[in-house]
């Protein structure tokens, strides 16, 4: 592998940081499976897509990206809380029904190129991404980010100390999806185009980089978790572009996803075998 | 001893400076990032291969991968490839084409394939000088003989039914053109989206009822399950049109288009173009050059539609069961 595909594993795994903490949150802190993440993600970058387009600045549309992902995951827990739904139907729905709304967002276009158009450098990506990490370390070490914590350990303690269990849900849930569609806004900036297929599959990618990060930091501290989850996406992305040169042993491309399947199992196996945990 | 080695390393170096100019040229490497796997891609990559092979690229050593329809992988597939140094960069679709292009910043020359609006995907500034080191084969397929072919089959044709994705760029600026073309000719488009191959079956049935005949131009999703189109349209007793004539023995009544092997094979030939050193930047984006007509006499008598006897003349291949 070469220094260039490593800067970009960075670059990608970053970005898709960005994802795998608002997965984080809603699965692991809030115990909410939320599919709503590949629609949601597709959501940022086709708002962001097309108000770059008509010539807003990058940031206000990383801005935008993050307010309409927090509605997506606003509708998420209404859903829930308010009409019970189950959690894993209710963003399954809502992001099924995205797939529309982001295609009419996109002009009815599946495919929006932003080439030559003034995106953010990908410089800030450190800045970006860090700089909400740490955001969001903070928030969950406040006295709300404590309530919220408690949610996903045990509702009912929760609903005893007096904490408003349906708003904070829906309240985490929008903070989750609000960071997976400034991952996917990012995306889009990164790569020079948005295509409404992008956001397949990004609930995997999210939920296999914490695994893999929770391999490599073996920790307790929510702040660390938090940052193990960037640490995983890095890594995540380093181990598609290793396997992408598989094929010096005579392996084919549609090979790929089993061999980045096989790389993620040995090192979560490896590392927990060695490492003091548990 | 020094001196006899000395005296060997030059005459190495000897040796080796007259074998170089009498071996064959240094062997061209040639590297396909293919968006996805299905079988119309398949094909133009196939074609894509053979085409530089069969232009004087006999040895060329050419690697493809698919991006399995993901933007981030096709990035790093992207960033992969340019660490190696290609001689030339081929993009087949128009997602892969965009990640390659961004990423050689003009570096190394990237020849597209099976883009249907290059201008509008941000490959080319205009078709005729790319501007960058950038150029292709679009597989557009002019809409008004197409259109003129299934007004001579079906005089009555009045409401043609367009299939396709949402989610497929190709598809979608077709359908745009396809719009104009249509309401000049004095034809409505009834337009149908399925989303995901297990999606055609039901949405053709739907349109079936609707129309006069259905029309597939290119659409992934769509010519996978290009089988249930034709059973759906066969309940109804109405043709399937397609522009790619491979479907037409799959019971498509007629196409007049390229092949999508034949849009690889011409992009081949841009390919070794490049490789014999002419320069990317001053090559016209082409469109399919050959275009035939296929007909399917079976798919006739089930419409009950006769076929024009000039139609059959102009025909290059009629398909018709043994029976």
């Amino acid at each position: 592998m070469s220094a260039p595909e490593l800067w970009m594993s960075l670059e990608l795994g970053l970005i898709y940081g960005l994802v795998s903490m608002g997965i984080y949150l809603s699965f692991r802190i809030l115990n909410f499976s939320d599919l709503t993440c590949d629609g949601s993600f597709v959501l940022g970058a086709a708002v962001s897509a097309v108000l770059i387009k008509a010539g807003y600045s990058p940031w206000t549309s990383l801005g935008a990206s993050a307010i309409v992902g927090g509605g997506a995951g606003f509708i998420t827990g209404i859903l829930h809380t308010r009409f019970r739904v189950s959690d894993l139907l209710s963003g399954i729905l809502v992001a099924f029904m995205l797939y529309s709304i982001n295609l009419r967002i996109m002009g009815g276009s599946p495919n929006i190129n932003l080439m030559e158009m003034h995106v953010i450098s990908t410089h800030f990506l450190w800045v970006i991404v860090l700089g909400i990490g740490f955001f969001f370390a903070y928030l969950l070490k406040t006295d709300w980010g404590l309530a919220l914590r408690s949610l996903g350990k045990n509702k009912r303690l929760g609903l005893n100390n007096g904490i408003r269990v349906p708003l904070m849900i829906v309240a985490g849930l929008a903070l989750s999806n609000a960071l997976i569609a400034m991952g996917g806004s990012l995306m889009g900036q990164y790569q020079g185009f948005v295509d409404i297929g992008s956001g397949v599959g990004s609930v995997i990618i999210g939920l296999a980089s914490i695994m893999i990060g929770e391999c490599f930091v073996p920790t307790r501290s929510v702040v660390w978790a938090l940052f193990s989850a960037i640490i995983g996406s890095i890594l995540y992305r380093i181990i598609i572009s290793l396997a992408l040169h598989s094929d010096i042993f005579g392996l084919q491309t549609q090979d790929l996803n089993l061999i980045t399947g096989l790389l993620i199992l040995t090192i979560m196996i490896s590392s927990r075998r060695t490492s003091c945990y548990r | 001893m020094s001196t006899t080695v000395s005296t060997v390393s030059t005459l190495c170096a000897m040796l080796c400076a007259i074998s170089l100019p009498i071996s064959a040229s240094p062997k061209k490497t040639i590297f396909i990032s293919q968006v996805v796997a299905h079988p119309a891609l398949d094909s133009t990559v196939k074609g894509i291969e053979d085409g530089i092979r069969s232009n004087g690229f006999k040895n060329a050593e050419i690697k493809i991968e698919s991006a399995q329809g993901n933007g981030a992988l096709a990035s790093q597939i992207a960033a992969k490839f340019l660490y190696s140094q290609p001689d030339v960069l081929v993009g087949a679709g128009t997602l892969s084409a965009q990640s390659l292009t961004l990423q050689s910043k003009n570096r190394i020359p990237v020849v597209f394939s099976s883009v249907t609006d290059p201008v509008g995907a941000g490959l080319v500034k205009n078709l005729k000088s790319p501007g960058q080191a950038v150029s292709g084969v679009s597989n557009f397929v002019d809409l008004e003989p197409q259109l003129k072919l299934f007004k001579t089959l079906q005089p009555n044709l009045k409401r043609l039914g367009f299939l396709y994705s949402p989610g497929e760029q190709n598809s979608v600026s077709i359908l745009e053109k396809l719009e104009v073309v249509a309401e000049k000719m004095g034809m409505v488009i009834v337009k149908q989206s399925a989303m995901k191959t297990a999606d055609v079956s039901q949405a053709a049935m739907k349109l079936a009822g609707q129309v006069d005949a259905i029309f597939i131009s290119q659409d992934g999703p769509a010519l996978s399950a290009f089988r249930t189109i034709v059973q759906a349209a066969n309940a109804r007793q109405i043709p399937v049109y397609v522009s790619d004539t491979d479907c037409v023995e799959q019971g498509a009544l007629a196409a007049l288009g390229p092949n999508q092997y034949q849009v690889g094979l011409q992009t081949g030939a841009m390919v070794a173009r490049v490789l014999q050193g002419e320069d990317i930047c001053a090559q016209e984006v082409e469109f399919p050059k050959t275009t035939e007509l296929f007909v399917n006499e079976d798919a006739a008598k089930i419409c009950g539609i006769i076929l024009p006897r000039e139609t059959l003349a102009k025909a290059k291949r009629i398909v018709k069961s043994s029976k």
